[in-house]
């Protein structure tokens, strides 16, 4: 049993699933929408 | 600016100088001074974190990125959540593990005092020159906004910052960051409200990310760098292709070289070390770290989220040819006016343009990509803004390349389109973040004077009262150093850049030798001497020799100081 204000190590894999996350839905969000300039013509 | 936004300003200004002398009396000790007794919350250094990280420049210039380049910087902070990961695991230890005050202290335990010094007095030259540019860039856009003359913007936030700083130590420094920090975040999430309350009314929020992509500012992620050519060009060799290492913005330059910048950064560089030194446990150190490690990335999201959304404002509201106010009056003057006047009636016709094919995107049935005849002079019209704003900028400067006025984007849109109070509260958050990264630097300077280089060669057996007396006296000092400093900077916009280019030379260095304590235990004074030194070299060589982005010198400075540190340890005794 943790004790209240006791370090979670979990928390190191929260931290890079969240980092690791973000990379996924910027990469998602950049192929989405992005149109580098120049592409179209 | 109204009256009454000057008044929230000073209102701001005057809480934030009492709130942080108020916390002198805590400090009774060197202990207490640069240490807060060991008693500060993980919440509240996590904060100074980010707030010390969050310099004006931050704020303003990563705006204007965003305008100007896109989305594509956040990548440089890809690495940051995996650097607070290893420092909490490898470096928390180490510094916890006894009562130290500066991160230097740390490092005599096993190479000596003579690694110590040299670490403190690079740390010291660095950071001070750099602590000129935190004071003096946001003067500029400051006195740009609200029409104070520089020198005493300079003065005010470096009378300010020493004020507060000195009286009240580093308790002064975390807990106005804390404030600094909330209205930093709540200054910015009012300026993507009050755009959204603009742009909805003309196209819903898909429609606004379509013509942001068609723009290419959504440029988040870029997994293909310029070139995957490893060997990297000659210094020489001047229109040559770029290779992997010259290309900034990418994911794996992010990661990799993003890395090893934030474990010199937050693992070696006292002006960040400092806050994991304060919690009362390493446990609540690992917790101020990943504080930043869990909000650093949809922090800058939301920043450069920002400058596109304000390119975006421009391009369907309108936008200035020029930003800088300076660069406005030098084209209205007699000299100028004549030869603008046909380059602003085609920029006048191309913003209108852009405008009109802005909407019509925005109105179309489908993706920007399937109408692919609108997109293409959708592209180009704002491709031939782009260029006519340059174009106006070459007229008017020698050296328009480096005098962009990225800065101003975003305090010109502050200036024109905020409401009263609101104003005063963004111009208060641009002030706050000028002063949460300036205070926090000073107390570090001060911290690293006493404890590294006072107590430790010149007063060893100096009490209590009389080493709070001269820590006090050392944050003076360099408050005055470095407003001096920044006041010599006007004029001169390539110091700041030689400044940032200065401490990407150290910062590899220093990992290095932390790191190196960690992997030999063989390793003594000849060694930790030899890595400082050995990896400024490497980075030296490199700089002289060959063509590399800034983000990959903290890794060759790193490697280059491991590897002759490890090589030199053999000659240790």
């Amino acid at each position: 049993m943790m004790k209240k204000g006791e370090f979670n190590t979990k928390l190191y894999w929260w931290v890079a699933i969240l980092a690791l996350l973000w990379m996924v839905l910027l990469l998602w969000f950049t192929e989405a929408f992005n149109i580098p300039l120049g592409a179209a013509s | 600016m109204s009256a009454i936004d000057w008044t929230v300003f000073f209102l701001f200004l005057a809480y934030v100088v009492w709130d942080g002398a108020r916390r002198g009396v805590q400090s009774e000790n060197l202990e207490g001074y640069f240490a807060g007794g060991r008693a500060i919350p993980w919440w509240a250094a996590g904060l100074s974190v980010m707030a010390t990280q969050a310099s004006a420049i931050t704020v303003i210039g990563t705006t204007g990125q965003g305008h100007e380049t896109g989305m594509e910087f956040v990548q440089t902070y890809f690495g940051l959540p995996f650097a607070m990961i290893l420092l909490c695991i490898f470096m928390v230890p180490l510094l916890r593990k006894n009562p130290i005050l500066t991160a230097y202290e740390y490092l005599e335990g096993q190479f000596g005092p003579a690694t110590r010094t040299l670490a403190s007095v690079i740390f010291l030259v660095s950071r001070c020159l750099a602590f000129g540019v935190v004071i003096y860039a946001p003067a500029v856009v400051l006195s740009a906004m609200t029409g104070l003359n520089l020198t005493f913007m300079v003065i005010l936030i470096g009378l300010l910052t020493t004020a507060y700083t000195m009286a009240g130590g580093i308790n002064a420094v975390v807990w106005t960051d804390v404030k600094q920090m909330t209205v930093i975040f709540l200054g910015l999430f009012l300026c993507v409200g009050i755009l959204l309350w603009d742009l909805l009314p003309r196209m819903g929020f898909m429609d606004m990310l379509r013509v942001m992509g068609a723009s290419g500012k959504l440029n988040a992620l870029e997994l293909q760098p310029a070139s995957w050519d490893l060997i990297p060009n000659w210094k020489s060799a001047g229109g040559a292709p770029q290779t992997f290492w010259q290309d900034t913005y990418n994911v794996w330059s992010g990661f990799f070289g993003g890395i090893f910048l934030m474990l010199s950064y937050f693992g070696c560089d006292q002006s960040q070390v400092q806050r994991i030194l304060t919690n009362p446990t390493a446990d609540e150190s690992r917790k101020t770290l990943l504080l930043s490690a869990f909000a650093k990335v949809p922090m800058q999201v939301l920043i450069l989220f920002l400058g596109a959304l304000l390119y975006l404002y421009g391009t369907v509201m309108g936008s200035p040819m020029l930003y800088n106010p300076d660069h406005v009056a030098l084209a209205q003057s007699e000299a100028y006016a004549q030869r603008i006047e046909p380059i602003q009636q085609r920029y006048d016709r191309l913003v209108e343009e852009r405008s009109q094919l802005a909407l019509r995107l925005a109105e179309f049935e489908g993706t920007p990509r399937q109408s692919s005849d609108l997109l293409a002079r959708y592209q180009n019209a704002v491709r031939g803004v782009a260029e006519t704003r340059e174009e106006a900028r070459r007229l008017l400067l020698d050296n328009a390349s480096e005098n962009r006025d990225t800065n101003y984007v975003f305090p010109h849109f502050i200036l024109n389109n905020l409401p009263p109070v609101i104003l005063g509260l963004l111009v208060a958050a641009i002030f706050a973040a000028a002063m949460s990264s300036a205070d926090s630097a000073l107390n570090s300077l001060s911290a690293a004077t006493i404890v590294d280089l006072y107590k430790r060669w010149f007063r060893p057996d100096a009490d209590d009262a009389a080493s709070l007396r001269a820590g006090r006296l050392a944050t003076l000092f360099w408050g005055i150093a470095a407003t001096v400093a920044a006041m010599q900077f006007a004029g001169a916009g390539s110091v700041v850049e030689l400044v940032n280019k200065v401490g990407s030379y150290f910062y590899g260095s220093l990992l290095g030798v932390f790191v190196l304590s960690l992997v030999s235990k063989k390793a003594g004074p000849k060694a930790g001497v030899a890595s400082l030194l050995g990896g400024m070299g490497t980075v030296f060589i490199i700089d002289q020799t060959v063509q590399v982005a800034f983000l990959w010198y903290n890794l060759f400075g790193f490697a280059g100081s491991l590897m002759i540190g490890l090589i030199v340890s053999r000659f240790d005794d």
